[in-house]
C-alpha cells in the first residue's frame, strides 16, 4: 500500500492506518530531529511532535507530491522550532557517537574506526547553525533533492544552495580544526 | 527521495556527501511508535470533551451568578447555618436549598471534570 493510499484511508475515516505511516517514517522523521536538535530526548519530542502536526493536517496535504520529503518538512519545523524556544539554549549533548545505531556487517576494529570518524563529523555538524544543520541533514543524511530541501525548508532555490555551500565549507573547516587539534 | 544519492548531486558535493552519508540512522527510542500514537489518540478524543465540559459549564456558572447577585445573603445565611449545624455549636438550624442552585453546581462539577480530562490527557499521554 503507496502512502498515498494510506492518507487516502485515514481521511475516509480509518484513523488506525496512521500508525503504518508511524512505522513507516519514524526512522527517518527521528534521525532528522536528532541530527538538528542534537539531542535524543529533544528528537524523540520533535518526531512525536510532527507526526501529531501531520495527523492534523492530513486534509491539507496533496497526494500528488511524495509522502518523505512533506513528514520530513513538518519534522524540520518542529526542530527548528523546538531549538528556538526558552528550553532549548542549554548546549546540546550533540558530540556523542549513537549509541543505538542500527547494526552493521563491519568487523569490530573496524566498527571502532568508523564510529570515531561518525563521532567527529557528528561534533563537527553539531557546531554548526541550526539551519545549516538542517539543510545538511535533508540533503545529504536523506538525500533529498535540492528543491525537496527548498521545500522543507520554506527557502528560495538559490538560497537553499547558498546555505549548503556556506554549511559544507564550514563542516569541512571544523573537521580540519578539529583534527589539526587532535594531532 | 529514494533513500539513494539524490540526483542532482553535484562533483563539489560528493566528498561530503560521502562522509555524512557514513552517519549510520538511529533507531528511534523504545515505545517510540506507541507514544505517537496515545498522543493521536488524545487528539482525537479532546475536541468533544472541550464543547461539553463548556456547555456545562458556562450556563451553570452563569446561573450561579445570577442566583448569588439576588439571594446573596439567603444563601450566605443558609451556608453559616449548615457549618453551623456541622461543628455542632446548634442542634438545629434552619436552612432551604434551592434545587436549580444544586443542580447548576453539580454540572458545574462535571464540567470542571471534563476540561480537567481534556487539559492533562494529552500531557499525561505525551509523558509516558
Amino acid at each position: 500500500m503507496t502512502d498515498q493510499e494510506v492518507v487516502a484511508r485515514c481521511l475516509s475515516g480509518d484513523r488506525d492506518a496512521f500508525a503504518i505511516l508511524v512505522e513507516r517514517w519514524g526512522g527517518r522523521v527521528y534521525n532528522v530531529a536528532l541530527r538538528i536538535t542534537a539531542d535524543a530526548d529533544a528528537a524523540s519530542d520533535c518526531a512525536q511532535e510532527a507526526f501529531v502536526r501531520a495527523y492534523r493536517s492530513l486534509h491539507r496535504y496533496d497526494p500528488a507530491y511524495p509522502f518523505g520529503p512533506w513528514i520530513l518538512k513538518i519534522a524540520t519545523n518542529a526542530s527548528l522550532t523546538h531549538l528556538r524556544s526558552w528550553h532549548a539554549h542549554e548546549e546540546p549533548m550533540g558530540d556523542e557517537p549513537p549509541e543505538h545505531a542500527e547494526p552493521s556487517e563491519a568487523g569490530p576494529e573496524e566498527t571502532a574506526v568508523r564510529r570515531e570518524a561518525v563521532s567527529e563529523v557528528l561534533a563537527a555538524m553539531t557546531a554548526l547553525p541550526p539551519a545549516y544543520r538542517a539543510a545538511l541533514t535533508l540533503r545529504h543524511l536523506q538525500q533529498l533533492s535540492y528543491q525537496e530541501v527548498a521545500d522543507a525548508l520554506e527557502l528560495p532555490l538559490g538560497t537553499v544552495k547558498t546555505h549548503l555551500h556556506r554549511a559544507r565549507a564550514a563542516l569541512r573547516a571544523r573537521l580540519a580544526g578539529r583534527r589539526k587539534g587532535m594531532s | 527521495m529514494s533513500g539513494h544519492r539524490p540526483a542532482d548531486l553535484a562533483p563539489e558535493e560528493r566528498a561530503v556527501d560521502r562522509v555524512l552519508a557514513a552517519v549510520p540512522p538511529v533507531a528511534p527510542p523504545i515505545g517510540f511508535r506507541d507514544a505517537v500514537l496515545r498522543r493521536i489518540r488524545a487528539e482525537r478524543r479532546s475536541p468533544y470533551e472541550w464543547p461539553m465540559a463548556l456547555a456545562l459549564a458556562l450556563p451553570s456558572l452563569a446561573y450561579l451568578f445570577w442566583a448569588v447577585g439576588l439571594n446573596g445573603s439567603d444563601i450566605a445565611v443558609a451556608i453559616e447555618n449548615v457549618f453551623a449545624l456541622a461543628a455542632g455549636t446548634e442542634g438545629q438550624a434552619f436552612f432551604s436549598v434551592d434545587g436549580l442552585l444544586v443542580l447548576a453546581f453539580a454540572l458545574l462539577g462535571v464540567g470542571a471534570l471534563l476540561g480537567t480530562h481534556a487539559l492533562i490527557t494529552p500531557a499525561e499521554e505525551a509523558g509516558r
